[in-house]
């Protein structure tokens, strides 16, 4: 058994809609082991943030169970549910949205620390807000400053800063580059794999966008529609992409070089609906190019080991 | 190539009631018959700006343009009367804006609101011929005929922004201002209007200027690129000039080093230190001293002349030594 | 030390020294340019000051005692607003009279306010079932004419300053719960509500520091348009007699005391009618001008 910090095990989680049930996250299997990064891929509306928050407790998972660090924690007394959200935390999409703009800098730093009593003296406390915004690169002459006095890469400084404060063992990062400026941008991955080298820090790095993904996870799961269609390495994702749907996703991105230039590239027709009131089978087999009559049942679609590792959900390959 | 649109020295300042936001400082563009140019940089770096000024949409008493001109096949659009200009808009010059689900009013059918801007410029038009019209532009971008009926809210996002551009597209402009039109969608959904927009350009010999800040969709799709820091264009030249080996302003060299790559592996990236300068108190001298690697004494006092070689034209101190 | 520390350790001590600014200081400089909403402020300020100045220079029996010899005076130097039926000044009675309108009426308002933000935000931010329930008790309520509702509570309790406060209480605050309820419900989906649950934050906290503070603005802006109406309602009824007992002076009784004399002595009911005017229509001034200091939207 390897040292997973986090394993879930089919896990749910339903909506409820005027039209029907919204499978939003469905059956979803993952592990994460110690210190590693597991990058979720999707577009929008494929339930990857559901995933993240459900992990996280924010929501309730309909069913399945989440292992973290050798612990079930769907039922949680609420002494060991405070020691979670001690060592589980969560960066969010949108840096301007997830601060208090009534709190100054070092107040929505400290918050965290006031509400978990990590330290019994004020000092110790204003100590720790100033070294964590040191480590995050925020200069202290800003402890005053509103967020809206701020830029972009500032506030997602301030935003990791404040998760990273009650010092978490796992993070789940919800597109947290995805509002910024490319400049910005790669401050900020820069700064999430320096922090994860030096604190030993787990991600799920939730995120459309593959370059970001690539370059951030060492393994990669691309979801659609609430289920796992695929799921490797990396470095194998990127070399061998197995699934109709990754390989539609790579071909999408569009390259910063001249090699692709006027080539015509494949594009897939359609766009992603709501998993509401789902029939059996696969979930992308309407807009996928090799769809046949074998992926009209669930059994062929489960998700399959290829070995090395390699995850697929598809009846076609 | 003949050129549609000239823009020269244009300075756009911004008024607030405490300061003045010094958006625009000094853009030279040009835009030939049947080209896309990108027009790339990053939050801030006035492109909207730039753009809006082309258009005469400058938020009313607020946004002024304190210098420069704006030559539009021949003419000088910061000359023409109001009413006149009018009628340019959406006839002769149109826009794409970046969210589909703001630009699209509502409570009125998608159907409607392409017939409207077909009305607005050809006010002899029978209704039939509008309607005929309007079918004919929906099945351009994609849109069966028969949805014309239906609102906004019942397309996706990638369908509304097929809607704008047929608005858009309706009258055949001959220069097309497209304000990163894909942002707000998925890749996916990004390649297949990009696909689209590419194709139907060529086929109506539209012009085009192309705002983002996606290097990738600009070497897809651009002819020209002009990358733009502060105010300014630091760079532009053909997309071979910008994405090849040759000289490039450090920032152009940043925005590559920020991009995480697909094909090779980097263990970290190389960002560009700092921030974006504020607008209302910009630094002297080059714009982007403060969080240039190679910044010299030069850079600090002086502001770099424009050097142009071959096409290629760069504004840093680095290359006008050289020449 | 070193330059960047001397500079680390300054901003520590600055931090130690100064509190808070920002925002609130942004939104006094946009209420003072606002030319009406300080012509409120200064008027409101100007009768709050009279009002509680009366009283070192006056004995609050100049209000009561009654002397026939000087009754039903026109204005003149002795009685700068001329005096009532009884012979007493009727400018130091609109002043104590003043007291009891606009004192009640601040306490109605501090706490239908503070009762509005109690169970707004718990029907607000609880779930649906506490909310349902909330919500259909405080509907019970709403449903009854507001004047009704305060007349039956006077009847059932009796007359009374006290009591009057109290039905204005209970009419005031349906209205602000409900619409607590609908400024804190959109706040309890944003973002930084759910990072203070992910970080553990219990429910009162979140309340109390992520939600009310930021929608404090709305809040005070209601407050004091509801003041204006309250003063409103309080002189309207003890008109109807159900406030105040007489000999106290209160400025709705007092123009209901008038009436009789109201064709030969107009300015017995004018003056009354003008205290009330003047701070009802000032504190909507003031309201008016610190919805747009703290509506962002406007802001530049």
């Amino acid at each position: 058994m390897e040292d997973n910090i986090l394993v879930t095990k089919g896990l749910k989680k339903y909506f409820g809609t005027p039209k029907g049930m919204l499978h939003a996250v469905d059956d979803i299997d993952l592990s994460i082991r110690r210190g590693t990064t597991l990058g979720v891929v999707g577009e929008s509306g494929c339930g990857k943030s559901t995933l993240g928050r459900t992990i996280l407790q924010l929501i309730k998972p309909t069913s399945g169970q989440i292992i973290f660090d050798g612990k079930d924690v769907t039922n949680l007394s609420k002494s060991e549910m405070a020691q979670f959200r001690r060592d589980a935390g969560i960066i969010f999409q949108d840096p301007y949205a997830s601060l208090n703009p009534r709190l100054t800098a070092f107040e929505l730093i400290e918050e965290p620390l006031i509400v978990n009593k990590t330290y019994k003296t004020k000092q110790e406390q204003q100590e720790a807000v100033f070294k964590m915004m040191e480590i995050n690169g925020l200069p202290p002459r800003l402890i005053n400053s509103y967020p809206h006095e701020l830029d972009g890469g500032r506030r997602q400084r301030i935003g990791i800063a404040r998760t990273l404060v009650l010092n978490p063992k796992f993070i789940v990062c919800d597109e947290p580059v995805s509002a910024l400026d490319v400049s910005i941008q790669a401050q900020i991955l820069n700064l999430l794999m320096d922090l994860q080298d030096a604190r030993q820090l787990s991600y799920i790095f939730i995120t459309h966008d593959l370059s970001v993904v690539k370059h951030i996870s060492h393994e990669i799961m691309v979801m659609y529609m609430g289920v796992c269609v695929e799921r490797a390495e990396k470095n194998e994702l990127f070399a061998n992409p197995i699934h109709p749907y990754t390989k539609a996703l790579l071909a999408a991105i569009p390259v910063p070089d001249l090699s692709s230039k006027g080539k015509r590239r494949e594009i897939i027709k359609g766009e992603v609906t709501s998993p509401i009131n789902l029939k059996p089978g696969c979930r992308f087999a309407p807009r996928c190019p090799y769809a046949c009559e074998k992926c009209m049942a669930d059994e062929n679609v489960k998700l399959r080991d290829l070995g090395n590792d390699h995850y697929v959900a598809c009846a076609v390959i | 190539m003949s050129e549609l649109l000239k823009i020269t020295d244009l300075h756009v300042e911004y008024d607030t009631s405490e300061e003045t936001v010094y958006a625009v400082n000094g853009v030279d563009l040009t835009v030939g018959r049947k080209e896309t140019l990108g027009l790339v940089g990053e939050t801030g770096a006035g492109k909207t700006t730039t753009a809006l000024s082309v258009l005469r949409l400058l938020p009313h008493k607020i946004g002024r343009i304190s210098k420069g001109s704006i030559i539009y096949d021949g003419e000088d659009l910061l000359a023409i009367k109001e009413k006149v200009f009018k009628k340019y808009r959406g006839k002769r010059i149109s826009m794409i804006f970046q969210d589909p689900m703001t630009s699209l009013n509502p409570v009125i059918p998608i159907g409607k609101q392409v017939a409207e801007v077909i009305k607005l410029h050809n006010p002899d038009m029978t209704k039939a011929q509008i309607e005929s019209r309007v079918d004919e532009m929906l099945e351009m971008v994609g849109i069966k005929a028969n949805r014309k009926k239906d609102y906004p809210n019942q397309f996706s996002g990638g369908m509304k922004q097929r809607v704008v551009i047929a608005i858009a597209l309706a009258c055949e402009p001959e220069l097309l201002i497209a304000d990163e039109p894909t942002t707000a969608l998925d890749v996916t959904v990004q390649a297949q209007v990009l696909a689209m927009m590419t194709d139907l350009k060529e086929r109506l010999g539209t012009s085009m200027i192309l705002i983002t800040h996606d290097l990738g969709v600009v070497a897809e799709t651009c002819d020209k690129v002009a990358v733009m820091y502060a105010g300014e264009i630091v760079e532009s030249g053909t997309v071979e000039d910008i994405f090849g080996k040759g000289n490039h302003h450090p920032y152009t060299i940043g925005l590559f080093g920020s991009l995480p790559d697909l094909k090779d592996d980097k263990p970290r990236l190389s960002p560009i230190e700092g921030l974006m300068p504020d607008p209302t108190d910009l630094p002297k001298g080059c714009k982007f001293h403060p969080r240039c690697p190679h910044c010299s004494e030069k850079c600090r006092t002086e502001q770099p002349e424009v050097m142009v070689t071959n096409g290629h034209s760069l504004r840093c101190h680095l290359f006008s030594k050289e020449v | 030390m070193s330059e960047p520390e001397r500079i680390e350790n300054e901003s520590k001590t600055v931090y130690q020294m100064s509190k808070k600014r920002g925002m609130f200081k942004q939104v006094l400089k946009r209420f003072s340019r606002n030319r009406t909403a300080m012509i409120g402020l200064i008027i409101f300020a100007l009768i709050l000051l009279c009002i509680i100045g009366v009283g070192i220079f006056c004995n609050y029996d100049q209000a009561i005692q009654q002397n026939m010899s000087e009754r039903l005076m026109k204005p003149c130097a002795e009685h700068i607003f001329g005096t009532d039926q009884y012979g007493r000044d009727v400018f130091i009675r609109v002043l104590f009279g003043g007291r009891t309108s606009l004192f009640t009426a601040l306490a109605v308002i501090a706490c239908s306010t503070t009762l509005g933000m109690i169970f707004g935000s718990i029907a607000g931010y609880g779930t649906q079932r506490t909310d349902n329930v909330v919500m259909r008790i405080n509907d019970v309520f709403a449903a009854i004419p507001e004047t009704l509702l305060a007349v039956c509570i006077v009847a059932a309790l009796g007359g009374g300053m006290f009591n009057l406060g109290i039905a204005c209480v209970c009419t005031v605050t349906p209205g602000n719960i409900r619409m607590f309820r609908s400024w804190v419900m959109p706040l309890k989906e944003q973002d930084y509500i759910e990072a203070a649950r992910a970080c553990g934050t219990k429910n009162f906290r979140i309340i109390t520091r992520h939600i009310l503070p930021n929608c404090l603005g709305p809040i005070l802006v209601l407050a004091t348009l509801h003041l204006a109406l309250t003063i409103i309602a309080i002189a309207g009824l003890s008109f109807i007699g159900l406030g105040v007992q007489s000999p106290t002076p209160e400025w709705g009784a007092m123009l209901s005391e008038a009436r009789e004399f109201m064709r030969d002595y107009p300015h017995l009911i004018m003056i009354p009618g003008a205290a009330i005017l003047l701070s009802a229509l000032s504190l909507n001034m003031i309201g008016d001008g610190l919805r747009d200091a703290l509506d962002p939207k406007l802001k530049n």
